[in-house]
């Protein structure tokens, strides 16, 4: 059948409109409206339709098809240009090295420091805890309120009673550290363990990699026998035996069945953790319910929320307060998210962190945004003659945020490499604050963010240069007129940039200057005790071979005097717990003071609690005050005998000397001592932290099975530590000795936290100071050479060299005086955040604010001593003549 | 993406089973040159997907085989949101209703 005529037409005019489209798409297009107009023609003449209304109508949508040619044809060119800008822009930045290396490098730092900390943030914040429904898992504290006690862990008495009577949890787990010597594996050796009730796997949803995990009945003593390893310990202990399940390995001189090993993802409480045993409650735990000492984990029943276990536990806890009056009256429960009690210690810190950071990334930005400025100037013919050629103003924003983009995008790609760096540094210099459970790590996430950080920074950067450069007025550019109206905006907006700059910078640099300054107060603190020379080492005794006090007693006086032996050794001493280190037996003890009204209070004070040898203070070179210390007198059949230190003499014995007094400590009057001596203070807990009210008994009147030894030598401490293993093994030979540290290491750990936040935050603050300067230099010469002609004319009229030397570092210095003022009031406001990490310092420090103020004015007038000196060089007759 | 009245339109007629460039401008009665950029930027955007008709049934219908067009999911997703900004669009016609209009 012959085509109708209008078929012919039509596809007549669609092969004339095809040429509009695109060669790429121009098949398919031509296909397409082909078959429509068949289809149509086909379809009407079947109806018998096709009279000339219908004709025309076809006619009309035929040529309809000129829009979605031309519409193609937008495209193309569209397309085609954001390519184009990008190849002109790659090309600019080869043909200007100097300039793209500044700018990229200044992005790849900002970028890659903000991708780094945000790093951090995702794996400690963000995710969750890599347990089955974390969301559903809570901490359980004790809690007195009256007593600012807020989180306390949880005697075995109470937790057994909520086991009981709680609704809201599928179950309660309790776990604590503990240690136990792993022997006949070589070297005797001491395990981190946690010690767990057996439904704490579960409770986690974590399933082990071999064996199996705890039983409920191995909760009860004479069945708690029974140990699974961590991935580590299996590993370096036993060469990954794959029939180690079932194996007998001894503890504590103690056989222990090896039921489970767990994966090397499974770590808890800690990283450090290499065994699990199960919790056998000993009968003192199970009824002293002052006895706080055990952490509780729940996961909320289905249907439970916080709210309602929070409920529940109050009326719980008052019910026990009634029945228990003297240890639970006053006492509550917080019921916690474990993810919040997991990250409440970091978080602020974390937050400081990438907040310092967000302002570095601004920094940089402000920086590449006075660099794009400055070159803008330069491009302005350019820019004009695309103008000229037709370019609207939006597709001239469009070319040089492209142009950003391009700079941005090298920059973000540097960025990722400066922040896998940078994850390697925080990590390494991280002192164990940091949670663990997720690995920091650069992923979907981490790479979505740096992207969006990467655009966010391109947009920054890219905005106010562009619109700035695009708002020229073609003639005005193409006549040579050097724009003079046009120039001094470009000036204002690069001094506004440097303004932001410096106020940005003065606000890290505070930051980091009142971390600095704390830190050197807290080193200029006297520890009350000489640390270096001296050698310590944890002993710890199994109950099973050194059961009775006299065993102990024995045990150590031997060993002390087997160390005072070795060469080179002047003294040495023990004590259950060291200033600076975290193991050992610190408690806090309830006393009273005979004849003084803290006898019969109700409410007894409470003071920090050591056991001491003889040579004790001798050897750690504590002071004492008055009085001695103790001697081999101080036996268990000998008058019972006191030291305290002068924080307590001031606020526990007014008003004359201590000595001779008689005290009651442990509650009651059962254990009454006669203060022998007066000793002076230790910051026990850190250099920051003000000494507390302590005393100590001798260790032969009340012996322990766990003494820190602290030998003190002539030489290096350090060199010294094989002898005393040695000392130690021959002793016993299956005691282990794993925990053997100079005083001077643990005095260096004991500030790592803080040493970790300043050095992050002094990384920043520097970097932000670099890249101001870098943005200050760049700003005043890009300034100065737009004032050429003015100097020209000046130095012709008879200005000297210094007056405009002068004038250009006048110039400086009044944005340098915003900027400061800017920054100084932000930085009031901001370093509030700080007070918890600062230690006599003050926020608002003056000496602080007024140091970082005159460095920073320092930085910026060396920055444009260099521009101004070359202003000062411009020879009048040149400089006319370019005009 | 700018959701123009005539775009809701477009994705109503898709919706209610017009897959052909011509069969939507019959059931919306827009012109040809608003359609197809339309469908075009729609396409571009992922809101719809297109593929060619089988040649044998082009055959039996004795024409080319036709572009054939319809919603992807976000496409979708997108409509359910103009359906609610646009009340008027319950006005397209169905595909069966389809009829050549004038």
């Amino acid at each position: 059948m012959p085509e109708p005529a209008i078929t012919r037409w039509c596809l007549r005019l669609l092969r004339a409109i095809s040429r509009l489209v695109p060669g790429r798409d121009r098949d398919a297009w031509q296909r397409e409206w082909e078959a429509e107009i068949r289809h149509q023609t086909v379809t009407l003449e079947a109806r018998g339709a096709l009279d000339w209304r219908n004709q025309m109508h076809l006619l009309r949508r035929t040529s309809g098809s000129v829009f979605d040619a031309a519409w193609l044809r937008r495209q193309l060119t569209r397309d085609a240009e954001v390519i184009q800008d990008a190849r002109e822009s790659l090309r600019l930045l080869i043909r200007q090295p100097r300039f793209a290396l500044i700018a990229i490098l200044t992005l790849a730092l900002g970028i890659g420091a903000t991708t780094a900390v945000f790093s951090v943030v995702n794996a400690v914040l963000l995710k969750p805890l890599p347990f089955a429904e974390p969301e559903r898992l809570v901490m359980l504290w004790e809690r007195q309120a009256a007593a600012g006690r807020e989180r306390d862990q949880v005697a075995a008495a109470n937790l057994l009673d909520w086991r009981d009577q709680a609704q809201s949890f599928t179950g309660i787990a309790s776990y604590i550290y503990w240690g136990l010597a792993l022997t006949g594996q070589g070297e005797p050796v001491e395990l981190q363990t946690g010690r767990v009730s057996p439904n704490l796997f579960s409770l986690l949803g974590a399933t082990p990699l071999l064996g199996r995990t705890f039983h409920p009945e191995e909760e009860t003593a004479g069945r708690e026998r029974v140990v699974i390893l961590s991935y580590a310990v299996w590993q370096q202990r036993f060469g990954s035996d794959p029939s180690i399940v079932g194996r007998t390995i001894s503890l504590d001189q103690q056989p222990y069945q090896v039921v489970g090993v767990m994966p090397d993802s499974f770590e808890f409480p800690d990283r450090d953790t290499q065994v699990w045993v199960p919790i056998a409650y000993f009968p003192y735990e199970k009824t002293r319910r002052s006895q706080r000492m055990f952490y509780a984990l729940a996961r909320l029943a289905p249907g439970a929320t916080l709210g309602t276990a929070r409920a529940e536990m109050q009326t719980i806890s008052r019910r026990l307060g009634e029945l228990y009056p003297k240890t639970n009256g006053g006492w509550d429960v917080l019921v916690e998210p474990a993810k919040e009690a997991a990250v409440r210690s970091t978080r602020q810190a974390l937050l400081i962190l990438f907040g310092a950071v967000l302002l570095v990334l601004l920094i940089a930005c402000a920086n590449v945004s006075s660099l794009l400025l400055a070159r803008g100037a330069e491009r302005q013919q350019e820019l004009a003659i695309r103008g000229a050629l037709g370019a609207s103003r939006a597709r001239l924003v469009r070319y040089l945020l492209t142009d950003t983009l391009v700079m941005a995008l090298v920059g973000g790609t540097g960025g990722l490499l400066v922040a896998y760096w940078g994850i390697q540094t925080i990590v390494s210099l991280d002192p164990g604050n940091l949670p663990h459970w997720n690995a920091i790590v650069i992923d979907g996430r981490v790479l979505a963010f740096t992207m969006l950080v990467t655009f966010t920074a391109s947009l920054l950067s890219g905005l106010i240069p562009g619109f700035h450069a695009a708002g020229a007025q073609p003639g005005e550019m193409l006549k040579g007129v050097r724009g003079a109206s046009r120039s001094i905006t470009a000036s204002r907006l690069s001094h506004g940039v440097v303004i932001a700059e410096i106020a940005l910078s003065i606000v890290l640099l505070v930051g980091a200057g009142l971390l600095i300054r704390s830190f050197a107060r807290v080193l200029q603190q006297d520890p009350g005790f000489q640390p270096s020379g001296l050698l310590s080492v944890s002993i710890f005794l199994p109950d099973n071979r050194y059961p009775n006090d006299p065993q102990q007693v024995r045990f150590f006086e031997d060993l002390l005097e087997r160390l005072r032996q070795l060469p080179g050794v002047t003294s040495v001493g023990g004590v259950t717990t060291l200033p600076m280190s975290p193991i050992g037996v610190d408690h806090d003890m309830p006393f009273g003071v005979a004849g003084a009204p803290s006898e019969t209070a109700d409410l007894r004070p409470e003071a920090d609690f050591r056991i001491a040898t003889d040579d004790y203070f001798r050897t750690m070179g504590i002071a004492l005050l008055a009085g001695r210390t103790f001697t081999s007198q101080d036996h268990a059949k000998g008058k019972p005998a006191v030291i305290i230190n002068k924080t307590m003499a001031e606020r526990f014995f007014p008003g004359g000397s201590p000595i001779g007094r008689v005290m009651y400590w442990g509650g009651g009057r059962d254990h009454p001592g006669e203060v022998v001596g007066l000793v002076g203070e230790v910051r026990h807990r850190g250099l920051d932290t003000a000494p507390r009210p302590e005393f100590y008994v001798p260790f032969r009147q009340v012996s322990y099975g766990s003494l820190e030894v602290v030998v003190r030598t002539a030489g290096d401490p350090a060199g010294i530590a094989d002898a005393v293993k040695r000392a130690v093994f021959a002793q016993d030979a299956a005691l282990p000795v794993s925990q053997i540290k100079t005083m001077d290491d643990l005095l260096d750990t004991s500030l790592a936290t803080r040493r970790f936040q300043l050095v992050l935050l002094a990384s920043f603050a520097g970097l932000a100071l670099l890249l101001a300067a870098i943005g200050i230099y760049g700003v005043v010469s890009f300034t100065t050479s737009q004032r050429t002609q003015e100097f020209g004319v000046r130095l012709a009229l008879g200005a000297l060299p210094r007056d405009v030397l002068r004038m250009v570092l006048r110039d400086t210095m009044v944005r340098v005086t915003i900027g400061a003022a800017l920054g100084t009031a932000a930085a009031l406001g901001v370093s509030r955040l700080l007070e918890s990490s600062l230690f006599e310092v003050r926020p608002t420090d003056p000496i602080t604010i007024a140091i970082v103020v005159g460095g920073l004015a320092l930085v910026a007038l060396a920055c444009s001593l260099g521009p101004a000196r070359r202003a000062t060089r411009v020879d009048p007759l040149t400089a006319l003549r370019a005009e | 993406m700018k959701l123009t009245y005539p775009t809701a339109l477009v994705l109503q007629a898709l919706a209610r089973g017009n897959h052909h460039g011509f069969d939507i401008m019959d059931a919306t009665g827009l012109p040809s040159g608003t359609v197809y950029p339309i469908l075009r930027r729609l396409d571009r955007e992922g809101l719809v997907a297109s593929r060619w008709e089988k040649q044998a049934d082009a055959q039996r219908a004795q024409r080319p085989p036709r572009r054939y067009y319809r919603l992807t999911a976000p496409g979708e997703a997108v409509l359910a949101q103009v359906v609610e900004r646009y009340k008027a669009l319950e006005d397209v016609r169905p595909a069966a209703a389809r009829a050549r209009t004038s």
